[in-house]
């Protein structure tokens, strides 16, 4: 079948406008077609296949078929034989075929398979997930019967320490130990750390809290490991935050002190600075910067782009895993945050990690009414001026002192209405000259209630009489504590009884020492196994509990529920090494009133019972 | 290089005396190959013929997958001496011959057999920056056991052609890619002969696999729906492994046979299909090679990428018909070799796409 100059004309035309075709492209194409119909000749078929699945438009496609489509109805009613018509019938039979036919069977034949490939994943997916479940009741086992063992470690250590009966060489011997201890605890936290974000187990915590005291928690926990560096100084700038703050405090200490430490280890001299400063995004939102620079030995690039990869330590003769800028990477992305880096070799780097806090709507400082004074030096002042004003505009009477001599004359010439707060900061020899002239005040009876707080002291000093001393900066809570000077004034008693359930004997040891050493007037019963402990629970009422969550016999939480059954329970803490996310809850789920951590930490423990006897009428 | 790729119709039109000429035939058809050999060696009593038998034909025109019964040829007029063929048993103490670093080489075999990998190992060992490539024949039925290679009027059952090439004067390159990526556990052989894995992680093999992918059919083993990553040694990644495909499945031994020998501690993975983006991302490797005008390429596909990829194969061939600027002939094989990246050592596989392209020297243009 030969086409008419007119058909050729007229689809040469349709081709151009349907598909923006050059006039030379538009007639080859359509002689392409000819050669379809008078020769049999597949080119063009072929050509259109591709060009299908070349562009993957589906308009394109679409306009392919109605292109098809127009031209079949056109040539089927222009055709004068039936000759034509039937070759024409045939060619767009065999047209529609390969393009559309065959095409169609293709993609079912891909969505069989999509659906093999599917069930071949979830398949995939139930094996991964059954793997680990087990792989973590076996790290969670692990974990639990190490964290004993280091509980057991730890406690000993401690107390032979704390007797200080040890000289020479046996006292190196402890200390060395106890670092020891110390490193295969880190480790054991960071492998903990790793599994349980590897394994969607760790849980965002928010709680309200101040910056500036975060801050100088994360500096209190390097500064055992400043101390062996004696040609590293930390500077901070920390920017002037009077608010609280909502966001996941321990895992964003857990950043910071992580790139800390590392600062530290990887600086032999020079600084460490460590600045925070915070950007506004809304009334209810901030963005916290936290950018902590060195002068320490700095990487290459590839060593930079590893860097948060685990495992990534470069030198090998420094302490640890490498684990450390793995896990806060991981978790700066968990609290949907950034963690990034710059670094040069040998001079230094930067880390800097970005997090949104909410802004609380608790913790104002209120300080209506108090009377403050500082003492500063000229110099210094600019970093004071912010907490100056703030606290003027809060309602507190604040008296400023940039000579020495006004500042001593109007510490000796009151009489009454004295300062609730004496903040000085002064030059490096200034506080051992302020430390004696405390001592005096201290002694008139108008001073008993003032609190004397040294700031910016920026290095170590054996300061006596001060309340209060802060190498850095001062939090601006300092000024909101209303009894402050109780805390001098002797440990309460606590006369409460404690029962402790634990089938490790060395546990039950260490508790005991701990305990009595903080708490001398507390009872503590001690119960080796379940039904001991419920015997005990049966014939006395205790204020507390300590029930170990791993026990032969009767688990803790058998040993819970049993307690219930006999009468009103008081506080009871579970006592795990296992601080898993399901542990925890199931914890939380059955009424435990909280987790105490194995290995123990005293400081917390000794939080809890203070709670507790606070809250006990007795 | 004078070459002309011709097919039965075209075949009285060579213009040039060849050298050699590559032809590929079903194995229905030797008799007719035979025919074409005469024909050719009538005409040219020096050219030296090669063949191997085939599923089907491919070539870089209309309809570039030829399933009826024609044979196709490539005619090359090439430089004297800068080829030497030859012909071994299916026997790996066989392969003795005078190969060293100054060739590049291509593998033809009539059929797989114990020990082929290490071949491969070893003559590459002994090219030393030398490219190998190469194909298992076919024939129209997979079990058939029918498949042959040709050299100069002699039909080989039972043997491997070693065709190598000296690359002072051709470069020869070129690249296997497939379109898969293993998936989940690897699945430890545990009791296997030959071609056949009995138990797989000490467990019945069949049943191991049918709890995976579900019940498998006769359809799915002719479409070569579940293919392998095999790992034979430590310290490979299973990406970098051969794919194999499953020949048959033995529902009374709960066996699965597979195109491959394998032994006991060898590691299996289940391959699934890349996404639609990720295959054409990885056709594209193929428009990366520099070539000349006189370059050609022998294609090598599976016969599993033709049952995976169906009538749309052609389309593939037509892309890199377009973007490749060659001529290519090839066709529908058992097993193909090459290298899975550019500069790694070949190996063999299934359900690949191999490319081997021969160019002369720029100097001996």
């Amino acid at each position: 079948m030969k086409l008419s100059k007119k058909q050729i004309n007229i689809l040469a035309k349709n081709a151009q406008k349907r598909f923006g075709l050059s006039d030379k492209r538009s007639k080859e194409l359509v002689s392409d077609f000819q050669n379809l119909l008078e020769n049999g000749d597949l080119k063009f078929v072929y050509d259109l296949n591709y060009a299908i699945f070349h562009r993957k438009n589906h308009r394109f496609t679409k306009n392919i078929l109605n292109s098809i489509v127009e031209t079949y109805v056109y040539l089927y009613g222009d055709a004068t034989t039936e000759e034509d018509k039937e070759t024409i019938r045939i060619n767009f039979e065999k047209l529609f075929d390969m393009i559309f036919i065959e095409r169609c069977q293709y993609s079912k034949r891909l969505e069989e398979k999509s659906h093999r490939t599917q069930k071949i994943l979830q398949h995939t997916t139930k094996r991964l997930n059954e793997t680990l479940e087990t792989q973590e009741l076996m790290i969670a086992n692990i974990s639990h019967e190490m964290r004993t063992s280091l509980n057991a470690i730890n406690g000993y250590l401690t107390i032979i320490n704390d007797r200080d009966t040890l000289q020479g060489e046996d006292k190196q011997y402890l200390q060395k130990a106890t670092h020891a201890t110390k490193t295969l605890q880190a480790l054991v936290s960071d492998i903990l750390s790793v599994t349980k974000i590897n394994s969607g187990q760790l849980e965002i915590q928010k709680e309200n809290f101040w910056l500036d005291r975060m801050l100088l928690k994360c500096i209190d926990n390097i500064a055992l490991m400043l101390k062996h560096k004696p040609k590293v100084k930390l500077y901070t700038d920390i920017e002037f935050t009077p608010c609280m703050v909502y966001g996941d405090q321990t895992h964003i200490m857990e950043i910071i002190i992580n790139i800390l430490s590392n600062a530290v280890k990887y600086t032999d001299s020079g600084y460490i600075k460590l600045k925070m400063c915070t950007d506004r995004l809304s009334q209810d939102e901030i963005m916290v910067n936290f950018i902590i620079s060195d002068s320490g030995i700095g990487m290459t690039k590839e060593q930079v782009s590893n860097i948060f990869s685990p495992y990534s330590r470069f030198k090998t003769e420094r302490q640890g895993l490498g684990l450390g800028m793995h896990i806060a990477h991981q978790l700066a992305k968990k609290l949907d945050g950034s963690l990034s880096v710059f670094s040069e070799y040998k001079k230094g780097s930067i880390f800097t990690f970005s997090v949104k806090m909410a802004i609380s709507k608790k913790g104002k400082v209120n300080v209506k009414g108090r009377k403050i004074c500082f003492f500063c030096e000229d110099e210094q002042y600019s970093s004071f001026k912010k907490r100056v004003e703030f606290l003027r505009q809060e309602g507190a009477c604040v008296e400023l002192f940039h000579k020495e001599n006004e500042f001593v004359n109007y510490l000796l010439t009151l009489d009454k209405n004295v300062p609730d707060f004496i903040s000085i900061s002064s030059s490096v020899d200034g506080y051992a000259k302020y430390d004696a002239l405390i001592y005096y005040l201290k002694s008139l009876a108008i001073f008993q209630h003032t609190v004397f707080i040294a700031e910016n002291i920026r290095r170590s000093l054996s300061l006596n009489y001060f309340d209060e001393v802060y190498e850095h900066f001062s939090p601006i809570t300092l000024y909101i504590r209303s009894e402050h000077k109780n805390k001098h004034k002797g440990e309460k008693r606590f006369d409460i009884s404690i029962l402790a359930v634990d089938d490790t004997e060395t546990n039950l040891d260490i508790l005991k020492l701990f305990i009595s050493k903080q708490f001398p007037n507390i009872t503590l019963d001690l119960a080796s196994g379940g039904y001991e402990a419920i015997g005990m629970f049966k014939i006395k009422k205790y204020d507390m509990v300590m029930l170990d969550l791993k026990m032969p016999g009767l688990n803790g939480f058998e040993v819970f529920e049993k307690l219930k059954k006999i009468g009103p329970l008081p506080p009871v803490y579970a006592f795990s090494a296992d601080i898993y996310k399901s542990n925890i809850d199931k914890v939380e789920e059955v009424g435990f009133a909280g987790l105490i951590e194995k290995p123990l930490q005293p400081q917390k423990l000794y939080n809890v019972i203070e709670r507790i006897a606070n809250e006990t009428d007795y | 290089m004078e070459l002309k790729i011709l097919t039965c119709n075209t075949l009285a039109t060579l213009d040039f005396v060849p050298t050699i000429v590559i032809g590929f035939y079903q194995n229905i058809k030797e008799s007719h190959f035979l025919q074409y050999y005469k024909g050719l060696k009538e005409k040219y009593p020096d050219v030296d013929v090669i063949g191997c038998s085939t599923e089907s034909n491919i070539y870089n025109q209309i309809p570039y997958i030829e399933n009826d019964s024609k044979c196709v040829f490539l005619c090359l007029k090439m430089i004297k001496k800068s080829y030497e063929v030859y012909i071994f048993d299916n026997d790996i103490n066989s392969f003795d011959c005078p190969y060293d670093e100054k060739y590049n080489a291509i593998i033809f075999s009539s059929k797989y057999f114990s020990g082929i990998e290490n071949i491969i190992f070893n003559i590459q060992d002994k090219l030393g920056d030398g490219n190998i490539f190469g194909a298992i024949a076919s024939s129209v039925k997979p079990l058939d056991d029918v498949a042959t290679i040709f050299y100069n009027g002699t039909f080989f059952k039972d043997s491997t052609l070693l065709w190598l090439i000296n690359k002072s004067y051709y470069d020869l390159e070129g690249l296997s890619i497939h379109q898969f990526q293993p998936v989940g556990f690897e699945l430890i052989i545990t009791k296997a002969v030959n071609d056949t894995i009995y138990e797989l992680d000490h467990r019945p093999a069949l049943k191991v696999l049918e709890e995976i992918v579900g019940h498998i059919t006769q359809q799915n083993i002719q479409s070569f729906d579940f293919p392998f990553f095999l790992k034979q040694h430590d310290g490979v990644s299973f990406e970098n492994t051969s794919l194999c495909s499953i020949k048959t499945i033995d529902t009374v031994s709960n066996s699965i046979v597979l195109y491959r020998y394998v032994k006991e501690h060898d590691k299996l993975k289940l391959a699934i299909p890349i996404s639609s983006k990720e295959q054409e991302d990885r056709l594209k490797q193929f428009h990366k090679f520099h070539t000349n005008k006189q370059s050609v390429a022998l294609l090598f596909n599976c016969v599993g990428i033709k049952a995976y990829l169906g009538m749309m194969e052609f389309v593939y061939l037509m892309d890199l018909k377009y973007n490749l600027k060659m001529p290519f002939v090839g066709f529908h094989s058992f097993g193909e070799i090459g290298p899975l990246e550019v500069g790694q050592k070949s190996i063999l596989h299934n359900q690949t796409i191999s490319l081997a392209i021969m160019s002369p020297k720029k100097e001996t243009l």
